[in-house]
């Protein structure tokens, strides 16, 4: 081993070494400033406000990356999209200082967070006196020339409702329109948060710079400590279009999907390289930040940022190539997925509050439904999957890791009947309820059974089910009085059933059930109305009361204990002007497509919130 | 043990021999600590000292020698997971372990006893998560707090990363022969 003597002259020689490079670097960049300034002074009057600019990346610390890039795209025969959702572009961001929320306000979780304490976003937020809701408004355009101009570009808008019974009210309506030079374009992904002190609201929306045509994921920041009054704070952005976030205190993570152009220039790293940043300057990942998969096959990211939702001051940033994810958030970690084939592999990251920290990827067997289908609990993680077997038969797995090993420590395979695939799962605990289903398509039907698994000893898995029950739940939550509740489908996808289970000795029933024919509804579970305490569903629905005519409704319904049925107290017509109401359930190539209404019981009155409704019913 | 406070005080203002204190102070830790992670004692060394480099580029100031031994340890957790990131894995030297257990300063060589060697030892055979918090807690006495501040974790996670890795290394220490519970 050296001395110390021999390290302290190690130290200083490489002390010097760094700085003398700092000053080649140094005069270079003043070089290239006093160009720059010349040139930019000749030019001035040329100059659009917006000029943003970005930490250039050397192609050769890419080199590796750029091979990959171009490896895929010569393998694949559709190559990548012809969008771009490529980074950013900057607005400024201000050194926020102030705020706390409006005296004697509090805030109240409305969202259906899949684990406590870790917030997941939504367009309906609230405190103990004020509703927030956010919309998108298409704008206005007209045809021109040959083309549509806009005359009013789409724009966001944040509503805010005073909390008063029958005298609540809209008390403002704050415009957010879109940085100059870029345009909102997606009625989808947009979403809120408000900060536990209710001061602030952030905001996620896609957003396109119109000049570059590349896409990414604004993040802004309004203050609210005066509901009445709200003002926009600042902007920071992320390349690519919004996948997932959470919000953990004052920490949003946020996860976005950058794909790569299809004609980049590997010559510059800005196009095939995410991006992060506020107004004047944006950074490119470092390959140290970016995470090569073995067997990456598609030229796009998982983009991760850890952001300080009060300042907007990016604390970190990740991507994973070739990534196409559902994000789970635990207390612990983030996990990130990426199917491959037939198998799912998940990377997994440790956070903080200014921090996101690679920590490594395990790979499970088959693949996830959703955020859902994962659980992590004292470092082990636990995911349900749905796999092919030899045969190309579906089969249901459960797979145990140990997080600080990477190893398999417990699995039960194939626990399912043959050829049925999972299709929801929820944990509470170490109590998991995974719904499966198999598709008779001859015949048009569908069944499912509903397992609860007991994972506390890892040693001795055990289960009990339903048996076969016609239809599939897509989403199950705890209930009232000690009941599990499923959204999903009866044996047909267009009849709505919501049904209630409960676990008796060996085995897992059915209480009761609410049965709509012709109905369809939104897939999105932050779009049900959940109250356990007082037995009270709602979601909007779309019901087809002739062949192919349809009427938009709000169904709240109630589950009585007594008789063990599931009945509609109230069903809410929405506003319509002849078109479909834009809060409700879009049909589009047999997709059903999120609603974006949302209720809320409140001191005995119920709340319907939508783009065209704010109904209130006593009860 | 000179304090690192005043020793950093010094070098800041242009004393030569604060650096060498310092670095005589903390450089075997420094390198044992970065042993944890990389298995490789030559890029543990480099590692350290990169650390003092980066000390010296940011010309902190700090009031208590506490704080200045935090600074190092995570820059060198830092600049340790920059290398990993950076490279293969790739087999630690056989013996390679020898080079980190032997000092720099006979002064640390009678602190770093037989028993804290045989300890070392086993805790490389943990997994990786576990090397690095069990050096900062047994070996360098960071509270949990500190600890979960050099490694970006929280408090809780340091806490069940401890519970987990005395567990393990009970293991080993079993199959090592060594069940004295006082050890």
């Amino acid at each position: 081993m050296k001395t110390s003597e021999e390290r302290t002259q190690h130290i200083l020689e490489k002390t010097k070494k760094q700085e003398a490079l700092k000053r080649r670097k140094r005069v270079k960049w003043i070089s290239i400033a006093s160009g720059a300034l010349a040139l930019t002074l000749v030019f001035v009057f040329s100059f659009t406000l917006f000029n943003p600019s970005t930490e250039t990346g050397n192609p050769n610390d890419y080199a590796l990356l750029a091979e990959k890039i171009d490896e895929i795209r010569k393998r694949s025969d559709s190559g990548n999209t012809d969008q771009d959702p490529n980074g950013g572009s900057d607005s400024p961001s201000s050194d926020w200082s102030g705020g706390t929320g409006p005296a004697g306000d509090q805030y109240v979780e409305v969202t259906n967070n899949q684990v406590s304490g870790i917030v997941e976003a939504d367009v309906f937020k609230r405190s103990n006196n004020y509703i927030f809701y956010l919309c998108y408004d298409f704008g206005k355009d007209k045809y021109e020339n040959g083309g549509w101009v806009d005359i009013i570009a789409p724009y966001y808008f944040l509503r805010v409702y005073s909390i008063a019974g029958k005298n609540s009210a809209l008390v403002t309506e704050f415009n957010i329109p879109a940085a100059e030079g870029f345009r909102y374009g997606s009625y989808f992904s947009f979403i809120m948060y408000l900060s536990q002190d209710c001061s602030t609201i952030t905001i996620t929306a896609p957003c396109r710079d119109i000049e570059q045509d590349v896409y990414y994921t604004e993040v802004i920041s309004i203050d609210v400590s005066n509901p009445r009054a709200p003002k926009e704070i600042g902007r920071t952005y992320v390349s690519g279009i919004y996948k997932s976030s959470r919000m953990v205190g004052e920490t949003l993570l946020l996860a976005t999907n950058f794909t790569v152009k299809y004609n980049c220039d590997f010559k510059n790293p800005e196009d095939y390289v995410p991006a992060y940043g506020d107004l004047m300057q944006r950074s490119l990942l470092t390959m140290k930040d970016i995470y090569l998969p073995e067997n990456a096959n598609t030229a796009e990211y998982t983009v991760l940022a850890s952001i300080n939702a009060k300042t907007l001051a990016i604390n970190d940033a990740s991507a994973l190539f070739s990534y196409t994810s559902d994000i789970y958030v635990s207390e612990n970690y983030l996990f990130a997925t990426y199917t491959a084939d037939v198998d799912t592999e998940i990377a997994f990251f440790d956070y903080d509050e200014d921090s996101l920290n690679f920590c490594g990827t395990i790979a499970a067997k088959g693949t996830i439904v959703n955020q859902y289908s994962m659980d992590e609990s004292d470092n082990i993680l636990r995911v349900f999957t749905t796999s092919l077997n030899d045969n190309n038969e579906c089969e249901c797995n459960l797979q145990c890791f140990d997080l600080d090993t990477f190893e398999l420590i417990a699995s039960v395979e194939n626990f399912s009947d043959p050829n049925e695939e999972i299709m929801s799962v929820r944990f509470y605990g170490d109590t998991a309820y995974v719904c499966t289903a198999i598709f008779i398509r001859e015949e048009h039907i569908v069944n499912d059974p509903v397992f609860e698994f007991d994972l506390s000893d890892y040693d001795n898995i055990t289960w009990k089910d339903t048996g076969t029950i016609p239809g599939y739940s897509l989403s199950l939550v705890g209930f009232t009085d000690g009941t599990l509740l499923g959204f999903g489908y009866n044996d047909s996808e267009d009849t709505l059933k919501l049904e209630l289970y409960r676990t008796v000795a060996d085995s897992v029933e059915s209480v009761a059930a609410y049965i709509a024919p012709n109905t369809t509804f939104p897939d999105d579970f932050k779009a049900y109305f959940i109250d356990a305490e007082n037995g009270l569903i709602g979601l909007g629905i779309k019901y087809e009361y002739e062949r192919f005519r349809y009427v938009d409704q709000y169904l709240l319904l109630r589950y009585d204990a007594e008789t063990q049925s599931i009945e509609v107290l109230y069903t809410f017509e929405l506003f319509s002007d002849g078109y479909p109401n834009d809060s409700t359930v879009v049909i589009y190539g047999g997709h059903t497509y999120t609603t974006t209404l949302r209720g809320c019981f409140i001191d005995g009155y119920f709340y319907l919130i939508g783009k065209h409704d704010f109904q209130i019913l006593e009860f | 043990m000179k304090d690192c406070g005043v020793s950093g005080h010094r070098f800041l203002q242009g004393n030569s021999t604060g650096l060498e204190e310092l670095v005589s102070n903390y450089g075997d830790s420094l390198v044992r600590f970065a042993y944890c992670f990389l298995g490789d004692s030559f890029t543990a060394e480099d590692v350290m000292e990169d650390a003092f480099v980066a000390l010296i580029a940011k010309r902190k100031t700090f009031e208590t020698r506490a704080q200045c031994k935090a600074y190092l340890f995570k820059i060198a957790r830092n600049r340790c997971i920059d290398v990993l990131r950076a490279r293969k894995y790739t087999m630690p030297l056989k013996d390679d372990i020898l080079n980190v257990l032997d000092s720099s300063t006979p002064e640390d060589d009678v602190c770093f006893s037989d028993r804290n060697k045989v300890l070392y030892r086993c805790i490389q055979a943990l997994p990786d998560g576990y090397r690095g918090v069990l050096d900062l807690v047994y070996f360098e006495g960071f509270s949990v707090a500190e600890t979960a501040k050099i490694l970006h974790k929280s408090k809780k996670q340091v806490y069940n990363l401890l519970s987990r890795a005395k567990s393990q290394l009970k293991q080993v220490l079993i199959m090592e022969g060594i069940d004295d519970e006082n050890f």
